[in-house]
């Protein structure tokens, strides 16, 4: 690889790194307080699994910046300030109702499904070894969120105006996973991501149908007005101060 | 459920005495007793209230440590943090199943604490104040735990022993997680060092308190000794919990609060100070610290995820009427 | 859904759990999940049962569709004679039979037979298998198990394997409180 395209490939996996460890942070508040108990355990493991991805997305990164990915990890995810995450709006929302965490965690994880199987094929072999390992993964907790998706959408009246609801609401958010990131151009041409076009045609088309099925009407929206990711919403702020409180008594300090 | 058994135990005392020798023979023997056995009316309910009262406690244990997920400071700690509480929530699950093994109704368990109705392991009565509480509970609350719980892996009762084994074989790295983290402040930074002490200050006395009262108070111990449901007193128990934890704390130079603590040379026991009971049975009666939080998030959870639950029943029986 | 007035909770159905954890060995019984349909429980009993020892596949039965007796259960054979005779002409349909070995042991497949009703398929497994000696019989219907695919394995059974932070090994308390007693510091 061009050495000139490694920072442009280290931001692209912060970001994706982000986007799991503020999703993942945000549903494992759900942890002892789940509708049932079958829940407050399948659902942290969702969470498990996710924290433990972006780990591996921001050891590479350290890699490609020259940095050690022993502690690289922990002084991205506990001393960056707001201003400085990557990830998608959508994931800092608060938990909302049950609905509106399912449905998110739905939305992201068909998009996660997407995004590994053409990683697959990076032609930066970290990345394509990692996205064949936790590919398996995702397609577990897609099955996991579709099923509820489903279940809720045509479950009861109240079930499905919350599911609705929720979806009218995090439409938009979601269509942010597929706006251009930076030099995107480049990193596509060397077959180091897929673009990002090509991502959205293929989750419309699993999600869409998926929905519809599960009695839902989707939004008339077809592009995110949200395009940086560097503009976050009010609770990115107040996310990390909870985040990151007790790294910060102790910068360096060994836990 | 609770109230038939207890008609049950006059009945059975004047016709099953026979059955009750064979009974206790069977448990004398080591054999295990599984759902379909004759069991004294007693037993089964002295059991039912010992099992669910220990599947509460890991339900309302879920939630001191699980406050402490989205604080956690490292990404390796946020895990472990959350791996030890989901595994909590799977305790509670398997504890729920031996107690329905017993002809208990999981909704009926779920309503009696709710209600306030249903005991809990009073420890979860207490608030976790720091990150530092979070390796004190994994070192030296569930350090005792494990003690109670490698000793009702004999239990009699085979749905009970069973789920005792798995959680014992689980429970291990909880203890062990804490323990490195206490290591790791206790040898860290001042404030990280104050951190901890404060934490072992506070949680010392209340997990001495987990052991139970004294065997001297404790009525019900002969009975579930006799019943192979308990192998071991309170007070032994306790013993022994202390000679463990008291040199390693020590060696890390934190301080017991209990300036009674001594070395006895003959017993080679460590003999602690009074343990304040006055204070156990506030707790135990619902007026420790955390008592209505703790019930009062069970209740929420409860009450927001009953359209979720009816949803999905929903569906199922919509499925089935569709199969049909 | 309860409906006595007083409590209307429903914590859903309970299913009894099956784990196999190495191809071509026995299906062993785990415990239970609550989950609202088969296909839920299937999914949920990855969560819960394969946190730990690995598993390569899995079976969900609705709890009330086990037909089980005791050795003591089965020393009066009365239990027999609580049950209407069967039709002759009804289908003989294929049931597994499950024993528990030792004291401690959970239940574990011993084989199938065919028959006409639970109780004539306990009946009949006790004559056939009455050569492994088990403490406890179940038995219930091949059509009441909902089953994982082999090609589950890779998505929902082997990546636990790489969870390296739920092992004790992976806690070095020992060497720790050796070097702090030896030397009152830790080491690198």
């Amino acid at each position: 690889m061009d050495d000139k395209l490694k920072p442009s490939l280290a931001v692209y996996l912060i970001a994706l790194a982000d986007d799991e460890l503020i999703l993942a942070h945000r549903h494992s508040e759900w942890c002892g307080h789940a509708p049932i108990l079958e829940e407050d355990i399948a659902f942290s493991n969702l969470c498990l699994d996710e924290i433990g991805h972006a780990t591996i997305w921001y050891q590479l990164a350290a890699d490609l910046l020259g940095e050690d990915r022993e502690t690289y990890p922990d002084q991205l995810a506990f001393f960056r300030d707001a201003e400085d995450f990557l990830n998608i709006q959508m994931v800092e929302l608060p938990i909302g109702d049950w609905a509106f965490s399912m449905l998110r965690q739905y939305l992201f994880d068909a998009y996660e499904v997407i995004h590994l199987e053409r990683l697959v094929t990076s032609k930066h072999k970290p990345i394509a070894e990692v996205a064949t390992k936790i590919r398996n993964e995702e397609l577990y907790h897609l099955r996991h969120t579709r099923a509820w998706v489903h279940r809720l959408g045509l479950g009861t009246d109240e079930s499905r105006t919350r599911m609705q609801r929720a979806l009218d609401e995090l439409w938009p958010y979601a269509l942010q996973l597929f706006a251009s990131p930076d030099n995107e151009s480049l990193l596509v041409e060397a077959g180091l991501i897929p673009a990002s076009t090509a991502l959205q045609t293929a989750w419309i088309t699993s999600v869409v149908s998926h929905l519809e099925e599960s009695g839902l009407k989707i939004p008339p929206v077809r592009q995110s007005d949200l395009t940086s990711r560097n503009e976050h919403s009010e609770h990115l702020p107040d996310l990390l101060a909870e985040m990151q409180k007790v790294a910060r008594l102790v910068p360096g300090g060994v836990w | 459920m609770y109230g038939a058994a207890v008609d049950d135990v006059e009945q059975n005392q004047i016709e099953d005495q026979d059955k009750l020798a064979a009974f206790e023979a069977r448990i004398a023997r080591g054999e295990k007793i599984e759902p379909g056995d004759w069991m004294p009316a007693d037993y089964r309910r002295q059991l039912t209230r010992m099992i669910s009262q220990h599947a509460h406690s890991e339900i309302v244990g879920m939630l001191p440590e699980g406050a402490w997920i989205t604080a956690a400071p490292t990404l390796r700690r946020k895990l472990i943090l959350l791996a030890k509480v989901q595994d909590e929530g799977g305790h509670g699950q398997y504890l729920y199943h031996a107690a329905e093994t017993l002809g208990a109704a999981r909704e009926a368990m779920i309503d009696a604490l709710l209600q306030g109705k249903a005991k809990y392991s009073s420890i979860f009565n207490y608030p976790s104040l720091t990150w530092a509480d979070i390796g004190t509970i994994g070192w030296l609350v569930d350090g005792a735990a494990i003690m109670n719980q490698t000793m009702l892996a004999r239990c009699s009762y085979g749905p009970y022993s069973r789920a005792m084994v798995r959680i014992c074989m689980e429970e291990n790295f909880h203890k062990k997680q804490g323990q490195e983290m206490v290591i790791l402040l206790s040898q860290g930074t001042t404030e990280q060092r104050e951190m901890i002490q404060d934490a072992i200050t506070r949680w010392w006395w209340p997990t001495l308190m987990m052991f139970g009262p004294h065997d001297s108070d404790s009525p019900n111990t002969p009975i579930l000794m006799k019943w192979g449901i308990k192998t071991r007193t309170n007070d032994e128990l306790r013993q022994d919990f202390i000679n463990q934890m008291v040199p390693d704390l020590q060696a890390l130079g934190l301080i017991l609060p209990d300036p009674d603590l001594r070395y006895d040379e003959d017993s080679g026991n460590w003999q602690t100070g009074p343990i304040d009971w006055d204070e156990f049975w506030q707790v135990v009666k619902g007026n420790g610290p955390m008592n209505k939080e703790r019930l009062a998030a069970r209740r929420k959870a409860h009450e927001d995820g009953t359209w979720v639950r009816e949803a999905m029943a929903a569906y199922a029986e919509k499925q089935a009427a569709v199969a049909i | 859904m309860k409906d006595d007035g007083k409590m209307t909770d429903t914590q859903w159905p309970r299913f009894m759990v099956f784990q196999q954890d190495e191809a071509g060995h026995p299906y062993v019984h785990n415990g239970t999940v609550h989950a609202s349909d088969p296909e839920m429980a299937l999914l949920i009993a990855r969560d819960i049962f394969s946190r730990r020892p690995r598993a390569v596949g899995m079976w969900v039965v609705p709890a009330d569709v086990i037909f089980s007796k005791t050795l003591e259960e089965l020393v009066d054979p009365s239990w027999l004679e609580e049950f209407p005779p069967v039709n002759e002409e009804t289908e003989k349909r294929p049931y597994y039979v499950f024993g528990k070995f030792s004291q401690q042991a959970h239940c574990e497949q011993i084989g199938e037979i065919g028959a006409q009703s639970p109780q004539a398929a306990m009946k009949a497994a006790v004559q056939t298998y009455a050569h492994r000696s088990p403490l406890m019989w179940w038995v219930f219907p091949v059509h009441a198990v909902t089953a994982s695919t082999p090609e589950d394995i890779d998505s929902m059974y082997s990546p636990v394997l790489d969870k390296s932070y739920r092992e004790q090994s992976e806690y070095p308390t020992v060497t720790m409180m050796r070097q702090i007693r030896a030397h009152r510091k830790l080491e690198d």
